[in-house]
């Protein structure tokens, strides 16, 4: 736990930059490349005054991410623009989340993120409606077939991912924040109750659950391979959103309604582990009610830095390997019952065999 | 050379990286770790990449490109050469006697979607007594072909597929990359080169028809760290039976063809849009319609007297 590595020094604290050899260099630009954090480097080195001391090597590659990601963020803004518009004469919530919302709300964590997709979230009897708006404005569903499409609008928590065909930009239309199979999935009506509004029908997530949405995906049903940059963006959302005085109580409240503790705690843990993030004493004690116990928490331990960070120092390719697929193993038997899961992955493994087309 | 940069000259040295950590190949401005584990593969890329600087290191480094077998079938059997790039890479793995193809390919991958730090021109360039040339086209314009013979006829050669343009001082960055030659032009450039040892081997039954690649001369490799002012634009246009032409575009047209030529102009946004206006502004644009090698090197020439001249 402790042989952090030299991204996560160089991702706390800016400054070691100007400690980092040339083989430093090397590292962390590889790995925050595979991590998709070298446009975080490039804003932290700038944001921190130092883009002038670092090699100029180093600034023409934390350039070329810069530049891209910057792109990408006109890109997601310009895309909401259009979502919006294809939406006109819907008038019920349309929640933007996840990338297009911190960009909207220019939070802290955008900066340097980069999101590829737009992600909304709409009341589960609004979804023919919202997925008619959008085929009418030219947005066409990818080619699935009806195993898939069915899984999607009977298990999933969105429906199956919606292209524009001239700007190829994808549209997730979600109902829930995890798949209606996961045990933890939440009642999502109190989280479309207490949205945000930006503008007209424009929604983001309120504070807590936005950021309990970070959480969720990154503890509950996203793979934690290379997803660092996850539990990056809740430190920076901590950070951010403590400034308002009754951020923790309504965040200690808000975690347990929604029954995310678990993970809340994960995510607290972690942070203050991996990022040093500072977080009142009451909150650390209060998480530590929702401890897994000790060996779960063993194994977690052993499990999550290798997934999230998979290239320490002196770490087998085996354990690393382990530990990743390990946690995709979790995340799946968390998403659904065993039987389903069963026939699932059946269904999915003749597939890929070529016995089965559905 | 890279000027303060140690190189290895040692051979043995040399194949030693390639074959196993990487050896770190130094063009212009772009650093690539390149690792082959065909030996076959490594014949080829260091015939034609010989007189390069290759670099002691440690340096940092852009782009890594590891070219190998997925498994023992693939290596020995039926071998097949996969690459990864560490990047959005898909490529369809190669046999193995088209390995410098797959190596190229990767490697025009790697700056054509990751370099955003210089505008990049889908473009040839040359320079001669401090003037540029930029020569954007379309694949199979004769872009490359102009190129290189404009470079084995007293140019400096800069690149003959990345024009690269620094968005701060306007200046061009030459990346001096092998030539690559497709079909009916293999020919006429080794009649025009005059030396076959400049070639690679001439790869048949591409998606392209026959490729071969060219060394640039070594004088424009030794030179690669010396930027130069973009002053001319021509947009080659090659016809068997064309009647020679030059025509001149509007500034208007000038800039738009150029956006068109453009990889990262949207990505880059502003600036990209001030630099390319300056060029547009400042710069000879035209259309040059030629129907022979000579022909085209005759009207460039002719373009750039002029300026010379005025």
């Amino acid at each position: 736990m402790r042989e952090k590595g030299l991204l996560l020094d160089v991702l706390i604290n800016p400054q070691a930059m100007l400690e980092l050899d040339i083989r430093g260099w090397n590292k962390i630009l590889l790995e925050s490349h595979i991590l998709k954090l070298r446009a975080r480097l490039a804003h932290d080195a700038m944001a921190s005054g130092l883009w002038d001391e670092i090699p100029l090597e180093a600034q023409r590659i934390l350039t070329n991410a810069r530049i891209e990601t910057e792109a990408r963020h006109r890109k997601i803004r310009w895309e909401v623009n259009r979502v919006n518009r294809a939406l006109f004469g819907f008038e019920d919530k349309i929640i933007l989340v996840k990338g297009a919302a911190y960009l909207a709300r220019n939070l802290a964590c955008a900066s340097g993120r980069t999101s590829v997709d737009i992600d909304i979230l709409v009341a589960k009897k609004n979804l023919d409606i919202v997925e008619n708006f959008l085929f009418m404005a030219g947005y066409g569903s990818r080619v699935l077939n009806d195993y898939d499409q069915q899984y999607y609008r009977e298990w999933g928590h969105e429906l199956p991912p919606i292209i524009h065909p001239d700007r190829l930009i994808e549209v997730d239309v979600h109902h829930n924040i995890l798949q209606v199979t996961n045990r933890l999935s939440p009642n999502i009506d109190l989280m479309i109750t207490e949205a945000k509004v930006l503008e007209g029908n424009l929604y983001v997530l309120c504070d807590e659950d936005m950021l309990l949405h970070s959480i969720v995906h990154q503890f509950v049903d996203g793979t934690v391979k290379g997803s660092l940059r996850n539990l990056l963006e809740q430190h920076d959302m901590f950070l951010e959103f403590s400034k308002r005085a009754d951020f923790w109580p309504c965040f200690m409240k808000r975690a347990e309604a929604l029954n995310f503790t678990r993970p809340v705690f994960y995510s607290l843990r972690y942070c203050r582990l991996f990022l040093e993030t500072d977080m009142p004493d009451e909150v650390t004690f209060w998480a530590e009610k929702f401890a897994p116990n000790p060996l779960t928490l063993k194994v977690m331990d052993l499990m999550i830095l290798r997934a999230m960070v998979p290239f320490g120092q002196g770490r087998s390719k085996l354990t690393d390997y382990l530990a990743t697929n390990g946690l995709y193993i979790r995340s799946h038997a968390l998403r659904m019952p065993p039987m389903l899961l069963a026939t699932h992955l059946t269904r999915k493994f003749l597939r890929r065999l070529g016995f089965s087309k559905a | 050379m890279p000027p303060g940069k140690k190189c290895i000259t040692d051979p043995d040295t040399i194949t030693k990286n390639l074959s196993g950590k990487g050896l770190l190949l130094d063009i212009g401005p772009i650093c690539t770790k390149v690792s082959i584990k065909f030996p076959s593969i490594r014949e080829d890329f260091l015939h034609i990449y010989k007189g390069y600087p290759f670099l002691e290191g440690p340096a940092i480094t852009d782009y890594y490109l590891e070219a190998y077998a997925r498994n023992f079938y693939r290596r020995y059997m039926r071998p097949q050469v996969a690459i990864n790039t560490y990047m959005r890479d898909d490529f369809i793995p190669l046999p193995d006697s088209m390995g410098l193809l797959s190596v190229e390919m990767s490697l025009n991958w790697q700056v054509a979607f990751g370099c955003k730090s210089h505008i990049l021109f889908h473009a040839g360039v040359v320079e001669k007594n401090g003037v540029g040339v930029i020569i954007p086209a379309i694949s199979g314009s004769g872009k490359s072909t102009l190129s290189a013979g404009l470079a084995y006829d007293g140019w400096r050669f800069f690149s003959d597929e990345f024009g690269m343009l620094d968005q701060n001082t306007g200046d061009l960055y030459p990346y001096p990359r092998p030539i690559s030659l497709k079909n009916d032009s293999i020919a006429v450039m080794k009649a025009w080169v005059g030396n076959d040892e400049f070639f690679s081997r001439e790869y048949h039954g591409t998606p392209k028809g026959t490729i071969c690649y060219l060394r640039p001369p070594m004088a424009s490799i030794a030179a690669m760290t010396e930027p130069a002012k973009p002053r001319v634009v021509i947009h080659p246009v090659f016809k068997r039976d064309a009647k020679p032409e030059i025509k001149t575009l509007t500034k208007t047209m000038a800039f738009f063809r150029l956006v068109r030529s453009s990889a990262n102009y949207g990505d880059i946004g502003e600036p990209a849009f001030h630099a390319l206006a300056k060029i547009a502004e400042d710069c000879i644009s035209c259309e040059v319609t030629y129907s022979s090698l000579e022909e085209g090197i005759a009207l460039v020439n002719k373009v750039v007297d002029e300026i010379s001249d005025a």
